[in-house]
């Protein structure tokens, strides 16, 4: 699905867009970014409540791997939207001028902040040493960031308006006014893709953890059978 | 003297992220998220090259 979506990402015959000209073609690149960004998110909280619930290792872990995948698919987002911005909002600009990189725009504000919090979930987890208390703040935490996601990308962007699509007029994903077929072809497998390919990461990273920890707690054991000399 | 206002700096279209249509853009784009993805995989092989450490002490 990524290789057809880079392929015919790149080659396919599209409608021209205003004055975007071929950058049209980022859209098949750079927005799959927020929404893989916006499903590894999902999933890293649902996975916290579970955590508060059942209180298992592996679900500390979903949640951690996936906020991890998350951001940096967040951070890939903001950097192909600069990218972006470079040749349109700020084509008339000099590279010299920082307006020309970063329009300060409701959305790019919001999702910038939103990855500064997703940051300090981390900052708050390396923070506490012991598991099940650093999972649990973590956990708590992450419900909170995941509740300030959406009026911070969503809903403020949505109401104040700026320079991104989708502002007051709603969203021009899933209004079928503003795509076009030709883009939608290439459009939703591409979102499709991107999120298989966090999910695959993310669950790698997750069965890796969870083998290190394994060997870990066999180390643990071992050592401590071996350092009583009454057992 | 209105109308000789350049609207655009003379020298934009010289860049490279202007050329061809912009289709470099595109390009740059897509490097990005290949940079970005292989990010991911060598942080998956440092992970991994940790557990075989672990593993081989064990041994």
């Amino acid at each position: 699905m990524l290789s057809y979506t880079i392929i015919a990402g790149l080659t396919l015959h599209l409608p021209q867009v205003g004055d975007l000209e071929q950058t049209s073609r980022n859209l098949f690149f750079h927005v799959p970014m927020w929404f893989t960004m916006y499903l590894m998110m999902f999933i890293s909280v649902v996975a916290s409540i579970l955590y508060i619930a059942k209180e298992k290792t592996e679900l500390d872990s979903w949640a951690k791997e996936s906020a991890i995948t998350g951001i940096a698919f967040g951070i890939m987002g903001l950097l192909t939207g600069m990218i972006w911005s470079r040749v349109t909002w700020g084509q008339l600009l000099p590279d010299t001028d920082p307006a020309a990189w970063w329009s300060w725009d409701p959305k790019q504000t919001g999702a910038l902040a939103a990855i500064i919090m997703y940051l300090a979930y981390f900052v708050l987890r390396n923070s506490i040493q012991e598991e099940t208390k650093r999972a649990k703040l973590a956990a708590i935490y992450n419900i909170f960031a995941a509740i300030s996601l959406l009026p911070l990308t969503l809903i403020i962007p949505r109401i104040l308006g700026g320079l991104h699509p989708g502002g007051e007029e709603g969203s021009p994903v899933f209004n079928t006014q503003d795509i076009s077929a030709h883009y939608r072809i290439v459009f939703y497998p591409a979102i499709i893709g991107f999120m298989c390919l966090a999910l695959w990461i993310t669950e790698i990273r997750v069965r890796l953890f969870l083998i290190h920890q394994k060997l870990t707690e066999q180390d643990e054991s071992y050592a401590t059978e071996y350092s009583n000399p009454i057992t | 003297m209105l109308l000789n206002t350049p609207t655009q700096l003379p020298n934009v279209q010289n860049k490279i992220l202007f050329q061809s249509e912009k289709i470099y853009t595109v390009l740059i784009v897509i490097l990005l998220i290949w940079i970005g993805i292989i990010i991911q995989l060598l942080l998956i092989e440092r992970k991994l090259k940790k557990i075989e450490q672990k593993y081989q002490e064990k041994r």
